[in-house]
């Protein structure tokens, strides 16, 4: 059973220095698993399209259950921080995806997995960096951002600055597939090998594009009975269940780097 | 004016024969196949794959074994010394190691290195650190600058096994002089950078520049030439949010990093073509 997948990016920004090769990262990660592993495509957002709209729980008035909540996994690139991820200024609904603690306490925009959300990939700087400083107080990764976990199993981005390059989401993709010796090393190889996990996909990704010194990290989330960390693609192996908050006794986030 | 030197990387030439060695010191079985310049020996969960001169990423190396996701929290991860020796005896027995380098004017220094990498874990009141897996590696310095990218790089991931979780080898068989260019000053690429961004209507946005460091990279991905090893600058700059609603941002401005090329050579198309012959 394949998923159904979606990607915004900006190369465009009039509110950031502009990028060169958003469209193809996401382009990439969406035709490999579009056109290569049958997965239905839900969006593919660039520029003036993408919006932070898409992104926002409707309680701030966004139309996330519309857009990423139809989607098994999400993949967005463009900028980052430790706040959140950016959007041009000129679109709905505004430009920064925000955490918590970023303009309140639980002011976040995330609240994913309501829907059929698994998985968001974020292919932009410092997001998941484990210590920030916020309005002068440290408000680290599970400050900013366990609360966006409503039955989302895994964010995925870096800790650190990434280059911007045209590979990242293809190979993401294509580790995620099993095409990953066909697509990255360049030729056709007469089987497929066995798809990496998830986060194990993630990380080759970082591994094989980025130069040293650049983190990659994932922050997942468990309850009893599930094994996020464990988690194949749809289609191709194990998928945990859901991880709901208040379903059992006890609840835990977990987050961990890959330094390059 | 400074110079500094340009290197030509040759991959290492395919050889089943190392790979299917590497193979039997990993417990990876015999079940092969080739490509037209890269070949793979896998199993069910298991993959050790290398291409040759001609494939993306010439000469990468690449063992992943994912029986236990490197995401996995791994609580009896091999020792950092430990790790570090099988890493070091599996290069020296399969010679995966750098190959010679053909010039004297290329000093390389090799640092072996292995660590422990901690996550975090949170339950909703309490942050603990864990042990989660033993990474090593070795790091390479050229003519006393740092060499990084996925196409020069020796590390290997551990989790409670000895034998690794991932390996990714990626060096040359032969590195040689290309040639010889001037080295743009850092300052140059400084200035150069703040007016590009700031452009001509912005003169006074606060773009900061976070770091700047000399490295020997190579691309990415081989691009069909002369596979250099060349020197540029990696730079972290760091300029405001100009968001909508007057937001500012109220911590860490967003940042980005640049490779930029350090090395100025008249036209550098013609410089470097001519020396293929």
């Amino acid at each position: 059973m394949a998923g159904s997948v979606g990607v915004e990016w900006i190369n465009d920004y009039n509110n950031l220095n502009k990028l060169t090769h958003e469209h193809e990262d996401a382009g990439g990660f969406y035709d490999e698993l579009v056109n290569h592993d049958g997965w239905i495509g839900r969006f593919n957002w660039g520029n003036s399209n993408a919006w932070e709209d898409d992104f926002k729980r409707t309680a701030k008035g966004g139309h996330a259950p519309d857009w990423v909540e139809t989607c098994d996994i999400v993949y967005f690139t463009g900028h980052g921080s430790p706040s959140g991820f950016y959007f041009r200024s000129d679109t709905p609904d505004d430009s920064l995806v925000e955490g918590d603690f970023v303009s309140g306490p639980t002011n976040g925009d995330m609240r994913l997995g309501t829907g059929d959300l698994d998985w968001l990939a974020l292919e932009v700087c410092n997001t998941l960096q484990l210590n920030a400083t916020i309005g002068g107080v440290n408000r680290d990764v599970f400050d900013r951002w366990a609360d966006a976990f409503a039955g989302l199993h895994t964010i995925l981005s870096f800790t650190t600055t990434s280059l911007d390059l045209a590979t990242p989401g293809r190979y993401f993709a294509a580790f995620l597939d099993g095409r990953w010796l066909n697509v990255v090393y360049g030729f056709p190889f007469p089987v497929g090998v066995s798809p990496l996990k998830m986060i194990d996909a993630w990380f080759m990704m970082a591994e094989i594009c980025q130069p040293d010194d650049v983190e990659a990290a994932v922050l997942y989330a468990n309850t009893q009975g599930t094994d996020t960390q464990n988690d194949y693609a749809w289609g191709h192996g194990h998928v945990s269940p859901d991880p709901i908050r208040g379903a059992s006794s006890w609840f835990s986030w977990t987050w961990v780097p890959h330094a390059c | 004016m400074s110079t500094i030197s340009l290197f030509r990387m040759t991959a290492p030439q395919l050889d089943a024969g190392v790979l299917r060695r590497a193979a039997d010191s990993l417990g990876l079985g015999d079940k092969l196949t080739k490509s037209d310049d890269a070949i793979a020996i896998h199993d069910d969960a298991r993959v050790l794959v290398r291409a040759g001169g001609c494939a993306k990423l010439p000469g990468v190396l690449l063992y992943l074994n994912h029986r236990s996701s490197l995401g996995a929290i791994h609580d009896n991860a091999v020792d950092p010394e430990r790790a570090g020796r099988w890493l070091g005896d599996f290069l020296e027995k399969h010679a995966l190691g750098p190959g010679k380098v053909g010039d004297d004017r290329a000093k390389l220094e090799l640092m072996p290195w292995s660590r422990v990498t901690e996550a975090v874990v949170f339950d909703g009141k309490e942050r603990k650190r864990v042990r989660a897996r033993t990474d090593a590696g070795v790091r390479l310095r050229l003519n006393g600058l740092p060499v990084s990218g996925p196409r020069t790089r020796i590390r290997a991931v551990f989790g409670n096994d000895e034998l690794p979780l991932m390996v990714h080898v990626a060096v040359w068989e032969r590195l040689e002089l290309h040639l010889e260019a001037e080295l743009v000053r850092r300052h140059d690429v400084v200035s150069a950078l703040e007016r590009s961004i700031r452009g001509r209507t912005e003169c006074n946005l606060a773009v900061r520049i976070k770091d700047i460091r000399l490295v020997y990279a190579a691309s990415e991905e081989f691009q069909g030439r002369p596979d250099l090893l060349a020197p540029y600058y990696f730079v972290e700059v760091e300029s405001p949010h100009r968001g909508s609603k007057g937001a500012t941002d109220p911590g860490q401005a967003p940042r980005q990093l640049l490779k930029i090329p350090a090395w100025r050579s008249g036209t550098q198309i013609d410089q470097i073509y001519p020396r293929v012959a």
